[in-house]
Order: structure tokens, then C-alpha cells, then sequence
């Protein structure tokens, strides 16, 4: 019981520091929200823009309030469960939240779908054939596209798929079709980095005595033996990296909204930061941050669920495997 | 976590198992194989580095002059044809490599620098409230938004790839903290550190003389692997109009000016883009040699 | 002048077009037969896309991009012809006092809103008091409306505005459609329900009914709609049925599009298509320069090197600006004022703009500017180094920005350039923390220059106080060229090129009338049959 109440203290802790560390970066920006959504000099000139009052409109948003009176409204404000509303556009923030999330959720579910049967085939392909072309290829695959830069490889696919072949939209949010090539994408990212940690796990879990030995004297065939004990053992360090991926899927794909003209939590926040749109910013570092301290926590779960061992673990073991302190 | 910018890392998951023993692999190359591909790597990358400070010597044009025909695909002058407004592409891609890769460089050595400190000190007691509080600052930092951190670095200090990879190598440190923590944690096992440790040696003693030797291996490699990701962060940062301003000819930059002209000269978004991808497979084919190869 | 017979020559071949269409009674449209690309055609879905077209409320949208589309929601008071005149819509007859302090408008009254409100002169104090109340929130629409004192409504077909100031710029700022009517209801929601969408009723001749987000919405044409502007073809509904309003993603991928025929009207082309589109059988782009001013760079004549008169004239002198058209934009146009050659106000003063680099160089040298060690010239502790900023949507600029970087260099002089979030960049400029900025404001009136160039110089000033109080327009002209005239002597402005509207079409479809902000009017537009 202490366990959990540890952990959870731990983890209202992790989402205060973010919220602090963001509030105060915050105020290094230049300019104000305020600043950002009057115009620019394509619009009002430049004379106009110099002349404006933009008091009355600070005091509005409470941007006229000081730094450790608005940080506290904040916190207030947090621990009601009301994350304000935008300093751009007045609109609540959760309302703004509330339309983002959808299309992140949607890219990353489809891109998950995509990735772990993938990660998975390209990790046996590179472990279990007699073919040393196969296991080679296989095995070089995933590092080299990880090596890509994901903007330039998504506008490598636009070009090839939907300029040249016209196959595929090259972006929008909407339609069904505007979702393949993105997920395409980020699919083959999540499956060339599941796969190199598989890989490399299920090659330490084959030179083990236990697969080399022991289970073929049994009697159990090479494909058996990779899936019941190999697996298994190699299934740690993924759903290590399982984690992390559904945290950067749901935290923040913007070079993929922006290449692709998603809207979406990452692009929200861009704009957002952009614009010094505090509010929202903030909304969003607390909703992120919670999504991360829960995953931290479902990843551990995990971890017990696989190996009755680890719940009971020395602090070495923990360390080293773990990413939070177990006590 | 909620990184923008930088894959995931794969620290646990590369992390060889120092207390149990040394991994087994399926048969591969032999070691002196492996040795021989290493050192071919890494002449490569040293080939890179005097290329990156000397860009002058193998280019024929200025990066900056105006001197083609816009539009011009590549040729006998102008070996990776011209951008938009007539520069030679293939000075402009030697010379970004010059940014890509100091810029990454200094990325790196901030997050290995700041990294190991936290880690260190983490290490040295863990479960103490020392590794609590810095625990939960790492985590934190890691749920800050990238785009933020590095937002906000660059205005304090200006716009350009070098402060860019100041802000990436504040969010990459927390990776380096948590493998050197953990590092540092298993080499407090070793008997001799115990033996060190009774024997009244100071802890700066027991990391300088027994854990950074013993240690070294697994964060070389993960250096190696992180380099490549700050290049590809860093010009993550450029693409999206935070990192280098035009007209710098930074592989960021190339690439997004150059989309949108994708219909009409492929080449001044496809080129810098294979550049880019050739330099980080170099430094993960490293990454993987380095680490196996402890 | 060159104005007067182009002008007379449009208004001509207008009302014969008219006339004829009139004559061959084609307001009913034909059906059955494949559709002539010389009558007008009933019915069809117009395809438009645009950067950020996300936004519907007209007050807040000011960009040509957006406002595109939000035409055709709301009306406006009078309309600005393309010839630059004003015209009844909403209001049959206006009057303008002496010193442009007090306008009148009588206004029809046999206008309703898409709702079924009625449309008088309540409807309209409720719409132009709604922006007033939110203040900053809308501050552009506010700049134009001026120092406003009290809006009456005498009767229910009168409608008076009182000013402080004078506001010669008002009668223009009306016809705009960001100080488009919007319905008693639109006028009471709060600044955040106007942006959520859907919620903007006006008497236009479409609707919003479909909002899609970020992808954009689609407008269905209003069948009982009978008030459009004097002098629009079609007297009666649209003849459009629907507009289909669609983000762009990327203004390549939109270009392909308009090729390939999956779109029809496209706003933002960029430089490369823009040529393309100039030699193609299929797809028109105009040709006419924004209204507005010519582009270039406004200095800050409070930083140092800057603040002297020889020294900017030199930077003028250097830049070549043909040279600049040549590398960067085929089809934009020499600038031949401070004004875009467009703008109603423009007069030619191309002989104040040349190239003379070695002039420039001997004006330097002889204000003391010596090249210092890394070839930036110097003098007592001040260097010739300067930073251009701007925001995100003169990023397109950038190459011929870089052109003129590289002509500087040559003379000594150091240009660095960048674009700025919207924050930053105002931020900087309330603080005067620049040396140039971006010159593109897009009002066919004379008060571009206002807000450009005031407070640069005390004799300026007191020129565009005498414009904003003059209603006529010819003595308005004069005063425009005698400030413009200063402004290039002075060279507080570095003109470029005037920037050819980028917007392209299809054959296939037929634009005949425009306002003189460039704007198609969508009620006159038809689609071939397909």
C-alpha cells in the first residue's frame, strides 16, 4: 500500500516540476499572447501596431498580473480541474484539447496497429531463418530507416505517393485516406525500433544455455523455442520502448502534423508556444505529463506481470531494468 | 517522453548486463572483423570532420553566391544542381555539414556533461533523497515539451543550430542521466568498489579510478547512437523554423525550403535529406559496433 | 495618366457584357446543352483553397486568403468597384461631411439575414458597436473604423457615425468585408463563440453549412438572396450552388491539385507554379498587382547608419530590382511608386526608383562609411549591418530576399533576415527593435501609407492628417503623391515589386467581377458544365 502511495506522490510530483519548469521557460519568450493575436503587418501597419494600447487587453487575460500571482491562479485553477482558456482566442482550453486529441489518438492507435506485428515479423526474420540474406537484411533494415529524419521521410512518401502517383492525399485531418501515408510513416518507425530492441534482446535470450542447449534437447524446434522462451524473456526491454513510443506517439508527432497538415496535440502545441499562448501550453504540459506518468506506471505493471520475480527486486535489478525507484 | 524531437531511447533495452555477465550473441563476425569494420567507420567520420572544417577544400563554388541558373539540375559544374535562386546545392550541403555536425557535437558533449553529473550523483546513493528529487527533476524535464525547451533557449540566446543544440542536449541529458545512474549503480556492486569504499576512499576517488573505467563502454555507444539523433533533432528544429534562419545552408533548412519545389527540382529537398541520413547510419553503425563490441 | 482609360475602358466593356447578357436573358441559365465557356452557368460546387481558412468570423480574418470565401456570408454598406468607386449595396445613398467627421448611410429595406432577421439600421450600430466593445481583440478592423465617437440610428433605415478624428478611410473601411453586417445575434456572442466557426449569420448571398475544423467548411448559396451590389451581373441568387473551402496543406500539393482539376480556384502560388501557371493552356493567373503598396523593406530611420538620408538612398540605389525579378519571380512586376500601380491612389514616380550602385557607392564613401576588416563598412563604432524582420507569411519572399542580401554585400552593406512568430515580431516593433521591416499592406485607399510610414518625419505626418481629412477623392490623389513623392526622396522605403495577386483558376472557371481589393465577387462566378 505504501508502494502505491509512494508512487503516486512521486508521480503529482513529476507534474508539478513540469508545470513549473514550463510556466517559467514561459515568460522567457518574447512577446505575450496578446502580441500574437492582434495581427500582423500584413494586415495592420506597422504605425497601427505601434500606436495600440494593449493594457486593457493584458488585464483581460490577466497578463497584467505578476508572475507569481498568475502561477498560482494556474495551480488553483489546476487542482479545480480548470485549465482556463486561451489567451489567442478565448475559447476554453479543454475545448481545444478536446478537438486535437482526436486525430493524435487516431494516428497513434493506427500507427501502433501497424508497427507491433511489424517490429515483431522483422525481429523473427532477423533471429530464426537458415537464410543468412534474410537474417542480414533484415537486421539492417531497421537501423537504417531509423537513421532517417522523419520530416524528410515523410515528404519523400508525399512525393512519391501523392504527387507523383496521386494515390494518397498529402495531408488534412479528416478524411480516412488523409491517414495512410502519416501512419505509413510513423508505422515504419514504431517497427524499425521495436524491431532493433527485439533483435537485440531475442539474440541475447538465443546465446543463452537454456536455448542453445537445454530446450533443443528436449526436443523443442528452433521456431518453438524462439517464441516460448526467447519472447518472453526479450519482451522487457520492448515493452520498455513500447512505452516510450506511446508516449512520443500521443505527446507530440508535430514534424509529422506539420509535413502532413494534421492538426493534432504536437501542431497545438507549436502554435501555442509560438503565439505564448500560456494557457493552453500549460494545459497541455499537464495533460501530457500525466499520460507519461501513467504509462511509467503501466510499463511496470508490466514488468510484474511478466517476471513474478521483479516483485520483489533489489534495487541493482531495479535500477537497471526500471525507470522509476522501487522501495 | 513527451519528446517531439528525439526517438525514444533505447537505453534499457541496449544496456548489457554487466552483473550477470557478458551477452552471448548468435555467431557473428569474428572479433577482429568487427574491429576492422570499426576502424573503417570511424576514418569515415574522421574523413566527415575534416570535411566539416575545411568545407572549402573539396568545394568549387560559394554556398552564398548567386552564380547558376536557378532550378538547375545536377551537372557537370554543379554536381547537385542549384536551389531556388541559383546556388551550387553541392557546397551548400558540404558546408551545412559543417553545422550538422558541430551543432550536434555540442549537443552531445552538453547531455553526456550534464547527464553524467546527475547521473553520477544519483548513483552514488540510491533511493536517497538526492536520487529522489533529481529523479523527479529528469522526469520532468523529460515531460517538458522539447519544442518548448528549445524555444525558449533560443530566445534567451538567439536563433541558430548552436544554441538549438544547446536546448537539444538539455532534453538528451536526461537519457545519459538515467544510463549513467544506472551504470554507476551497478558498478557499486563490484567488489573492489565495496573495497574502496571501506577502505575510506572519497567518492570522487571510487568514480574517477574504478566506475568511469568499467563504465566508459555502454556510454560511448550511447553517445554514438545520441549524436545522430541530435542531428536529426536539430534539424527537426530547423525544418520546423526554430534552429538556423536562411540563408544558411544548415540541412534543416535546405530541406524545408526545398519542399516546396518537390514537383519542379527534386533535388534541393531529396539531396541534404540523404546527407543527413548517410551521416547518422555512419554514427549508428558505430553506435552498434562500440557497444557490441565491449 | 494611365488610369483614366483603363478605368473608362473596364466600366465600357462591363456594361456591355452586361448588357448583352442581359439582352440574351441568360439569368435563368441554360440547361441540357454542354455549356458555352461564354454564358453563365446555374449550379455547381466552386473549389477554393487557401492557407488557413480555418477562421470564419470577418472581423478577425483580414487576410485576402481567407476573406475570399467570408464575401460571400456578409455585405457590406457600399461596394468598391474595381475601378475604385463606390457603389450602393447594403445602403442606397451616403452623404460625407466636409472634413470626413460625420457619414450618413439610408440604407434598403427589403434585406434579411440568413435567419430571418431583419436587416436595419439597429442590425447595423449592433454589428460595428460589437467590434468596438471587444477593442484589441480586433484590432485591425478597429484601426480602420478610426477614433470612433457614437453610432445613431434615427430611424430604421438611417444610420449616422460620429468621429473624433477625421477618417477619410471610412467609406472604404465599410465596403470591406471585415466590417460586413452581421446579423443582431452574430453581434452579441462573445469574441470566443464568433471563432468557433459556424456561429457567423450575415444577409450574403451563402451560408456556412458545414464547419469540417481545420479542413475548412462549405458555403450552400441562399435562394432568396436579391440584393447584390449595383453593378454585379447576376441581379439574383448566386449562381454557384455550393463552395467548398479547403485548407492548404502545402501550396505545391494545391497546385498539382488545380492541374489535375481537383480544385478550381487556388489562393498563395508560389513562385515556381506561379510561372507554370502563366504558360498553361488550362489554368489563368492573374496578372494584376495586390492594391495596396509595393513591397519592400520600411526603414527605422532611428538606428544608427539608418538615420542618415544618403545612407538609405545609397541601399536604394544598390538594389537592382530587376535583377531580383529575374532570379526570384518571373511575373512579378517593377514597382513604380510606393503604391502598388493598382491601388486607385497610384501615380507613376518610377523616375524616383533607380539602380545606380556606383552612385551609391560614392554616397557612402562620402558620408565616411569605410569598409572595415570583414568588408562591412564602419564609422565611429557603428557597422552598416542591418536585420530585416518579418512574420511567417513572407517566408515565399525569402529567395528575393536573398537576392538583395547578396547585391548589399557587394557595396559594403550587411543584410540578415529572419521571420519572427507574430508575438516577437510585435513585440519588436512597439520597441523599435529593428532596421527594416516588411512593407505589404493590401487597402486600395491611401491610408496604407498612414499606417506605414507615420511617425517617420514630422512633414509626412502632417500630410496624412490633411488625407484622412479630405473626402475628395482627386485632391486626396494629390495629397498620396506629394507623401509618396517624400517617401522615396527620403528613402525611408526600399521598394522591391509589386506582387501579382496569386490567385490562379481554371478555364473552367469564370471570375467577371472583382472588387477593387482584388476580391472576386462569388455571386457573378459560374463553373463550366463538367
Amino acid at each position: 500500500m505504501s508502494v502505491v502511495a509512494t508512487r503516486l506522490a512521486h508521480a503529482v510530483a513529476v507534474v508539478f516540476a513540469a508545470y513549473s519548469v514550463s510556466f517559467f521557460l514561459l515568460f522567457v519568450l518574447p512577446g505575450d499572447a496578446v502580441l500574437a493575436r492582434i495581427g500582423t503587418t500584413d494586415t495592420i501597419g506597422q504605425a497601427d501596431i505601434s500606436d495600440l494600447n494593449l493594457d486593457a487587453l493584458r488585464t483581460e487575460v490577466g497578463l497584467n498580473d505578476s508572475l507569481w500571482r498568475q502561477y498560482f491562479d494556474g495551480i488553483t485553477g489546476l487542482l479545480h480541474g480548470d485549465l482556463g482558456r486561451s489567451l489567442v482566442n478565448d475559447r476554453p482550453v479543454t475545448e481545444l484539447l478536446g478537438e486535437a486529441l482526436p486525430n493524435t489518438l487516431a494516428l497513434a492507435g493506427l500507427s501502433l496497429v501497424v508497427s507491433v506485428p511489424l517490429g515483431l515479423l522483422i525481429a523473427v526474420l532477423a533471429v530464426n531463418p537458415r537464410s543468412r540474406a534474410i537474417r542480414s537484411l533484415a537486421s539492417l533494415a531497421p537501423s537504417a530507416y531509423v537513421s532517417l529524419p522523419v520530416f524528410w521521410i515523410g515528404i519523400l512518401f508525399i512525393y512519391v505517393f501523392s504527387i507523383t502517383l496521386g494515390w494518397f492525399p498529402s495531408g488534412g485531418s479528416q478524411s480516412a485516406s488523409a491517414l495512410v501515408l502519416p501512419t505509413a510513416v510513423l508505422g515504419l518507425l514504431g517497427a524499425a525500433q521495436f524491431a532493433q530492441v527485439l533483435i537485440s534482446g531475442l539474440r541475447t535470450e538465443i546465446g543463452t544455455t537454456y536455448a542453445a542447449v537445454t530446450a533443443p534437447a528436449k526436443g523443442a524446434g528452433r521456431f518453438y523455442t524462439l517464441v516460448r522462451h526467447c519472447l518472453r524473456n526479450a519482451a522487457f526491454p520492448f515493452l520498455a520502448v513500447f512505452g516510450l513510443r506511446v508516449g512520443m506517439l500521443l505527446g507530440g508527432t508535430v514534424v509529422i502534423e506539420v509535413v502532413f497538415s494534421r492538426s493534432g496535440i504536437g501542431r497545438l502545441m507549436v502554435d501555442s508556444v509560438k503565439s505564448v499562448d500560456l494557457t493552453v501550453v500549460l494545459g497541455l504540459v499537464v495533460v501530457l505529463a500525466l499520460v507519461f506518468v501513467v504509462i511509467n506506471a503501466l510499463v511496470d505493471i508490466g514488468y510484474a506481470l511478466l517476471d513474478p520475480r521483479l516483485r520483489r527486486q533489489s534495487a541493482v535489478e531495479g535500477a537497471a531494468q526500471n525507470q522509476e525507484i522501487s522501495s | 517522453m513527451t519528446d517531439t524531437l528525439l526517438p525514444p531511447r533505447l537505453l534499457d533495452a541496449e544496456l548489457p548486463d554487466i552483473a550477470t555477465g557478458a551477452p552471448l550473441d548468435e555467431p557473428r563476425p569474428r572479433p577482429r572483423r568487427r574491429l576492422k569494420e570499426l576502424h573503417v567507420h570511424l576514418t569515415l567520420f574522421a574523413a566527415l570532420i575534416f570535411i566539416g572544417l575545411f568545407p572549402s577544400l573539396i568545394t568549387r563554388h560559394d554556398p552564398f553566391d548567386l552564380d547558376g541558373r536557378p532550378f538547375t539540375s545536377p551537372n557537370g559544374t554543379y554536381w547537385f544542381g542549384t536551389d531556388e535562386i541559383g546556388r551550387d546545392l553541392f557546397s551548400r550541403v558540404v558546408h551545412g555539414l559543417q553545422i550538422s555536425l558541430f551543432s550536434g557535437a555540442l549537443a552531445v558533449v552538453v547531455a553526456l556533461v550534464l547527464g553524467s553529473i546527475v547521473g553520477i550523483l544519483s548513483g552514488l546513493r540510491p533511493g536517497g533523497w538526492l536520487d529522489r528529487i533529481l529523479g523527479i527533476g529528469t522526469e520532468a524535464v523529460m515531460a517538458v515539451p522539447s519544442v518548448l525547451l528549445a524555444l525558449a533557449v533560443i530566445t534567451t540566446y538567439g536563433r541558430g543550430a548552436y544554441v538549438a543544440a544547446i536546448a537539444i542536449g538539455i532534453g538528451e541529458a536526461t537519457g545519459f542521466a538515467r544510463l549513467v545512474r544506472g551504470v554507476v549503480i551497478q558498478a557499486g556492486t563490484f567488489t573492489f568498489v565495496e573495497a574502496a569504499r571501506t577502505c575510506g576512499a572519497k567518492p570522487w576517488r571510487i568514480v574517477t579510478r574504478h566506475i568511469v573505467p568499467n563504465a566508459y563502454g555502454p556510454v560511448l555507444a550511447y553517445t554514438a547512437l545520441n549524436f545522430g539523433l541530435a542531428m536529426l533533432a536539430i534539424g527537426s528544429l530547423s525544418y520546423l523554423g526554430f534552429g538556423e534562419a536562411p540563408p544558411s545552408p544548415e540541412w534543416g533548412v535546405l530541406i524545408s525550403g526545398g519542399q516546396k519545389y518537390l514537383a519542379h527540382a527534386w533535388w534541393v529537398a531529396i539531396i541534404p535529406g540523404v546527407a543527413l541520413t548517410a551521416v547518422v547510419v555512419l554514427l549508428n553503425r558505430i553506435a552498434y559496433l562500440l557497444q557490441e563490441d565491449h | 495618366m494611365k488610369r483614366q482609360p483603363r478605368r473608362a475602358a473596364r466600366a465600357f466593356a462591363a456594361s456591355l457584357v452586361s448588357a448583352t447578357l442581359l439582352l440574351s436573358g441568360c439569368a435563368g441559365g441554360d440547361s441540357g446543352s454542354g455549356g458555352s465557356s461564354d454564358t453563365p452557368v446555374e449550379g455547381g460546387v466552386l473549389k477554393y483553397r487557401s492557407t488557413n481558412v480555418q477562421g470564419t468570423d470577418p472581423a478577425f480574418n483580414t487576410g485576402y486568403g481567407p476573406v475570399v470565401p467570408l464575401r460571400g456570408i456578409v455585405d457590406s454598406l457600399v461596394f468598391n468597384a474595381y475601378d475604385g468607386s463606390f457603389e450602393p449595396w447594403l445602403a442606397t445613398k451616403w452623404t460625407v461631411n466636409d472634413d470626413a467627421t460625420k457619414y450618413v448611410f439610408t440604407l434598403r429595406d427589403d434585406v434579411t439575414f440568413s435567419d430571418g432577421e431583419k436587416f436595419d439600421a439597429d442590425a447595423v450600430k449592433k454589428s460595428f458597436e460589437a467590434l468596438r466593445a471587444q477593442g484589441a481583440k480586433y484590432a485591425v478592423v478597429n484601426s480602420w473604423i478610426g477614433d470612433l465617437d457614437k453610432i445613431t440610428a434615427p430611424d430604421a433605415t438611417t444610420v449616422e457615425f460620429d468621429f473624433n478624428s477625421p477618417n477619410s478611410s471610412f467609406l472604404q473601411a465599410v465596403s470591406t468585408t471585415s466590417l460586413g453586417i452581421v446579423s443582431p445575434k452574430t453581434s452579441a456572442l462573445s469574441f470566443d463563440q464568433r471563432q468557433k466557426g459556424d456561429t457567423i449569420i450575415g444577409s450574403g448571398a451563402f451560408v456556412i453549412s458545414d464547419y469540417r475544423g481545420d479542413e475548412g467548411y462549405q458555403l450552400t448559396r441562399r435562394d432568396d438572396y436579391a440584393w447584390p451590389p449595383a453593378s454585379a451581373e447576376n441581379q439574383g441568387p448566386a449562381r454557384v450552388e455550393k463552395i467548398e473551402v479547403y485548407t492548404t496543406p502545402d501550396n505545391s500539393i494545391a497546385a498539382s491539385e488545380l492541374r489535375s482539376g481537383d480544385l478550381d480556384l487556388l489562393h498563395n502560388t508560389e513562385p515556381a507554379d506561379k510561372t507554370d501557371f502563366a504558360a498553361s493552356d488550362d489554368i489563368t493567373i492573374r496578372r494584376e498587382p495586390l492594391p495596396g503598396s509595393a513591397l519592400g523593406f520600411i526603414t527605422n530611420v532611428d538606428v544608427p547608419g539608418l538615420d542618415d538620408v544618403n545612407v538609405r538612398k545609397a541601399l536604394a540605389l544598390a538594389t537592382d530590382r530587376q535583377a531580383v525579378l529575374e532570379r526570384a519571380s518571373t511575373i512579378d512586376v517593377a514597382p513604380t511608386g510606393v503604391l502598388a500601380a493598382s491601388n486607385p491612389y497610384w501615380t507613376d514616380l518610377s523616375d524616383l526608383i533607380k539602380t545606380d550602385v556606383d552612385e551609391a557607392t560614392k554616397l557612402l564613401d562620402d558620408a565616411g562609411w569605410k569598409p572595415g576588416k570583414d568588408g562591412v563598412r564602419e564609422k565611429g563604432g557603428d557597422r552598416l549591418s542591418f536585420e530585416l524582420v518579418y512574420g511567417a507569411s513572407t517566408v515565399s519572399h525569402e529567395p528575393n530576399i536573398a537576392v538583395v542580401q547578396a547585391q548589399w554585400k557587394k557595396i559594403g552593406v550587411e543584410l540578415k533576415f529572419r521571420s519572427l512568430t507574430p508575438a516577437e515580431l510585435n513585440q519588436r516593433l512597439q520597441a523599435g527593435d529593428y532596421a527594416f521591416t516588411w512593407g505589404s499592406g493590401t487597402r486600395p485607399d491611401a491610408d496604407v501609407l498612414r499606417s506605414g510610414y507615420s511617425g517617420l518625419d514630422p512633414e509626412l505626418d502632417a500630410i496624412f492628417k490633411q488625407i484622412l481629412a479630405e473626402p475628395d477623392f482627386d485632391a486626396r490623389k494629390k495629397l498620396v503623391t506629394e507623401a509618396s513623392t517624400r517617401i522615396l526622396e527620403q528613402a525611408y522605403y526600399v521598394p522591391l515589386y509589386d506582387f501579382i495577386q496569386p490567385l490562379a483558376f481554371r478555364n473552367t472557371t469564370h471570375l467577371p467581377t472583382f472588387e477593387a481589393s482584388h476580391l472576386p465577387w462569388l455571386g457573378d462566378v459560374w463553373l463550366d458544365k463538367s
